[in-house]
């Protein structure tokens, strides 16, 4: 018998796996929770909306039409706007825009404050005192005032709007990255990693990193709901995304104008975002139960 | 306590002149020139000297900073370019009205939510807890600017007995606070149920029952009174997140703020009163957290204990 033939087979990803290993665990308890599954339900159902908003929308989102300020018919569910154009297919076509205006900035959030947390939280000392400082200054802006700021500065536009919304948000991910790593720097696992003769970029990206991965995405769940608000708050302000682009705040503002007498130009737009950050919102309350119940 | 405070403030002033940079460089760091960004069409070259000499744009950035710091200490903020009036004194007209909001949100996210969130703990895993819990979560989720819309279709536009814009007495109060309150209420109420949950469970809680001590009593002399603790940071925290939400309505009712003033700035690419604006907000954000912060201390010697050790 050789050497290989002892060695015991790898596990196969088996029902078993799903029973014992952590992270079968963890998943068995998400699928068991029913505000996450419900959550999760609501986050499918806008991404399908988007997804086959070209099949599905009767309507073209910019075709404008005679049939101005329409109330919901048969052939306008959710009615028509000041320019005739039917506010379901505008919708549905807004779903598309959602999961960008969600991801896009957190994924620049994420990446600038996991960098900055990883680096001041391992290094210490002097780095580590000019990144929290840098980071204090980026707090003292209450979120939306920082990203208006950054608009300010950029110009109005849907892209600058995910940009200030995503730099508003790179505080808050060094600020738990960092607490993070000056608990699992401290770990025996680290200390065996430096003594098999690890160097820093190593043990911060091979070692520490996956070891805070958890918490970082229930944070970024949390905040994928945050930028939708954010952004979409933006637009409402005429900030974000310009006419006539079917995104959800801006077709809001468009409706406020209007709101005495046609309601339903304000009122579908507004409960899309309600529903989307909903969705979102109860499946990150179960990933935080079930992934990291300290954050 | 007393080197913990200095300690503190030290922080708060670091923070306080980084902050003064950033707004600093925020004309600094717009693409392409910001003279002819702010200007009008139309505008010569002799209107661009001018206004790149009164912006002091003329000089070395150190220098820059230097004035702006400098006349900033003396409350001189710049002169708007579309109002032209002084900054400070437009933000000095428009603060009462941002101050009366956030203010009256504040207090009634606090109390509604310390009720809820009591209520919510001491009904643990019953019909009124589930409720609330949906709600508070409601609450978070719901957009600012959509549910002030809602407000305003329901009790100002069908039902007619709230005003559904503008600064005029108490009753016109009531729409935008209500919904600038909704996102703290929501964390508010979150945060009580989990304190007042973790202190029940508590074995001075326990031995407090033991002695007799009634349900109420246990509540309201023992539980409730260590949870709300931890609020003081949380309601701090909530000023600023207020402060950011009032701009959102503000607009939405047409309430004569600061925080519509910005958003008409930033429109108008009206730099000055923009960087004014944001610089009085950030600073006044430092305040609130340095204020709760020295007030938390106060309150659990375990904090200042904690930082002293560390400094």
């Amino acid at each position: 018998m050789t050497v290989v033939e002892s060695l015991p087979a790898a596990p196969a990803r088996s029902p078993s796996w799903w029973r014992s290993s952590p992270t079968g665990r963890q998943l068995r308890a998400l699928v068991r929770n029913p505000t996450a599954m419900f959550g999760a339900a609501i986050v499918v159902l806008v991404l399908l909306c988007g997804l086959l908003a070209p099949l599905i929308a009767p309507y073209d989102p910019l075709a404008i039409s005679a049939d101005a300020l329409a109330p919901p018919s048969a052939a306008h569910p959710l009615g028509t706007d000041d320019l005739g154009r039917d506010i379901l297919s505008r919708v549905l076509y807004g779903a598309r825009v959602t999961p960008l205006v969600g991801i896009a900035p957190v994924a620049l959030s994420a990446a600038a404050g996991v960098v900055l947390g990883l680096l001041a939280g391992f290094s210490r000392g002097l780095v580590d005192n000019v990144i929290m400082r840098l980071i204090d200054v980026l707090l003292a802006f209450p979120g939306i005032v920082l990203a208006i700021a950054v608009v300010a500065v950029l110009g109005p536009g849907l892209g600058n709007a995910m940009i200030a919304v995503g730099i508003a948000g790179v505080p808050i991910f060094a600020r738990v990255v960092r607490g993070l790593v000056l608990v699992e720097r401290e770990k025996e696992y680290v200390a065996a990693a430096r003594l098999c003769g690890a160097r820093a970029p190593r043990l911060i990206f091979a070692e520490v990193l996956p070891n805070v991965a958890a918490p970082v995405l229930v944070l970024s769940t949390v905040s994928v709901a945050t930028a939708i608000l954010s952004t979409a708050g933006l637009s409402f302000l005429g900030l974000g995304a310009q006419p006539p682009q079917p995104e959800w705040g801006a077709m809001l503002s468009q409706g406020r104008d209007y709101l005495t007498d046609q309601w339903w130009i304000a009122t579908f737009p507004g409960l899309a975002i309600a529903i989307a950050v909903l969705g979102i919102n109860l499946l990150g309350d179960g990933l935080r139960d079930v992934l990291d119940p300290r954050l | 306590m007393a080197a913990y405070a200095i300690r503190r403030l030290g922080l708060s002033a670091i923070v306080v002149v980084g902050v003064s940079i950033a707004v600093f460089m925020m004309l600094r760091l717009v693409p392409g020139d910001p003279v002819s960004v702010m200007l009008s069409q139309g505008s010569t070259a002799q209107d661009a000297a001018a206004l790149k000499h009164e912006l002091g744009l003329d000089r070395s950035v150190f220098a820059q900073y230097e004035r702006y710091a400098g006349n900033a200490l003396t409350g001189d903020l710049g002169t708007s370019i579309r109002l032209h009036e002084p900054v400070a004194r437009l933000i000095g007209q428009r603060l009462p009205a941002t101050l009366e909001l956030t203010v009256a949100s504040l207090a009634l996210a606090t109390a509604l939510g310390v009720l809820f969130g009591t209520l919510s703990a001491v009904r643990h895993g019953r019909l009124t807890d589930h409720l609330v819990r949906v709600g508070s979560l409601a609450g978070v989720s719901l957009p600012s600017f959509w549910l002030g819309l809602m407000l305003i279709l329901l009790f100002g536009v069908e039902l007619g007995v709230l005003p559904i814009a503008g600064r005029d007495g108490l009753a016109s109060l009531v729409l935008p606070a209500v919904t600038l309150a909704m996102v703290p209420l929501g964390i508010i109420t979150r945060m009580v149920r989990s304190s007042v949950l973790d202190a029940l469970r508590e074995d001075y809680i326990r031995t407090a029952r033991a002695k007799g001590l009634g349900a109420a009593r246990t509540l309201f002399g023992h539980a409730l009174r260590n949870s709300l603790i931890p609020l003081v940071t949380v309601v701090g925290v909530q000023f600023g997140t207020l402060l950011g939400g009032a701009i959102i309505v503000e607009t939405v009712f047409a309430w004569p703020g600061v925080g519509s003033l910005l958003i008409d700035a930033v429109s108008a690419r009206d730099f000055p009163l923009v960087q004014g604006i944001i610089l009085m907000i950030a600073l006044g954000f430092v305040l609130v957290n340095l204020a709760v912060d020295l007030l938390y201390a106060v309150l659990d010697p375990r904090i200042r204990d904690s930082m002293e050790t560390a400094a």
